[in-house]
């Protein structure tokens, strides 16, 4: 009898699972004391605000806070992370209430084993970008394509 | 009676519930054209399948001003946002996605969470992307439908792919925040119909008969 092959199938989750590299570090850029001394720079004040740079409006009614998209998008993917967080926290703050009201072994365990949740997981599961299309031996493709290149396509401006 | 009803019912849904004849008419179409080069040309020229993002304010200058008219999102709509989640992972890097959600749900308030395709970017520098190329302009993988380079895509940047194989999760008012990117044209949208609904509904027409089947031979045995 032959042996039998025990096939792993690959995990459902990414392999490259990894905790953000981003930390919140913006920094102040321009400064703007009326919205006529904004509109007076023109596109080039709004270049000056860099990557990870936070520029101020200060008009009459409020100050504004202004930012690459790419900082903000950034900003609301960490804050939906943080609600997650909340979530465990919430059942641990719920043990623990649960324990000091009833303190006997069943509680305890439960207070021990909703710290252990977050325990295990320190950090909240992160994917760097979708990965790569891949076609398969079975997709039947011709290959009239290969000369393209990135700079030859056409882009369509969207204006 | 009631058997009677229901089997008109399923008679007159039959060629349309799982129909795959659009998906089919995209790809005779895709076909027809010379090759790779000229099939580029043309779904990449300037609004052909993607346009910039559709405004209320210009749709409302149209007449479309009523209650149900006034949108921030629309289906199919390409945006980027770090807030999305696939398999329990947030995805970071400045991820694309198209909207899958009817435009209808898209309204603030509306629906607490929306779904989302994943959206690849094919770069020059990969293998096969010739191969790549050649497959997506046809649209041959009902998993995948091509889309055209943006504006904003790094230079190495070939064209991008939506991804129907896994769909993502985001909270409504996330989706809100997101930078959209392009809208889909009319066509544009109607081939992201045809490739949604595809990809929900297939079914393999052994399926149907196999239903058929159990059903008469429950109704055999009840009897």
């Amino acid at each position: 009898m032959s042996p039998t092959i025990v096939r792993q199938s690959p995990p459902q989750w990414s392999l490259k699972s990894s905790t953000t590299k981003w930390n919140i570090e913006l920094t102040p850029g321009p400064y703007w004391t009326s919205f006529e001394q904004f509109r007076r720079g023109g596109q080039s004040v709004l270049d000056e605000i860099h990557p990870g740079c936070v520029g101020t409006l200060r008009s009459k009614t409020a100050t504004f806070r202004i930012l690459r998209d790419e900082d903000f998008q950034r900003l609301v993917g960490l804050a939906s992370d943080v609600n997650r967080l909340k979530h465990g926290f919430t059942l641990v703050l719920q043990a623990v209430k649960v324990a000091h009201k009833h303190p006997e072994e069943d509680t305890f365990k439960l207070l021990f084993d909703s710290v252990s949740l977050l325990g295990d997981s320190p950090v909240l599961p992160e994917r760097d970008g979708h990965g790569e299309f891949e076609i398969d031996e079975g997709d039947n493709s011709e290959t009239d394509a290969d000369s393209i290149k990135a700079s030859e396509v056409p882009r369509p401006s969207l204006k | 009676m009631r058997d009677n009803v229901l089997k008109r019912l399923e008679d007159t849904l039959r060629s349309l519930s799982h129909s795959e004849e659009a998906l089919k008419k995209i790809r005779e179409f895709s076909g027809d054209l010379r090759d790779t080069k000229e099939r580029m040309a043309l779904f990449n020229a300037d609004g052909a399948i993607v346009r910039s993002p559709i405004q209320t304010e210009q749709t409302r200058e149209l007449g479309f001003d009523g209650e149900d008219d006034h949108f921030v999102l629309l289906q199919g709509d390409v945006v980027s946002t770090e807030s999305g989640y696939f398999l329990g992972e947030r995805i970071t890097g400045n991820p694309k996605y198209v909207v899958l959600n009817s435009s209808c749900d898209l309204v603030p308030n509306r629906r607490k969470c929306a779904s989302l395709a994943r959206v690849k970017e094919v770069r020059e520098s990969e293998e096969k992307t010739g191969a790549k190329l050649d497959l997506l302009l046809r649209f041959k993988r009902s998993d995948s439908m091509y889309l055209p380079v943006l504006p904003n895509d790094r230079p190495e940047v070939l064209c991008n792919v939506i991804d129907f194989d896994g769909i993502c999760q985001i909270q409504s008012g996330h989706l809100m925040l997101a930078n959209r990117i392009a809208s889909l044209s009319l066509v544009g949208w109607r081939m992201f119909a045809s490739f949604s609904r595809f990809v929900l509904t297939r079914a393999n027409p052994r399926e149907a008969e196999m239903r058929q089947a159990i059903e008469q031979h429950s109704g055999a045995g009840s009897s």
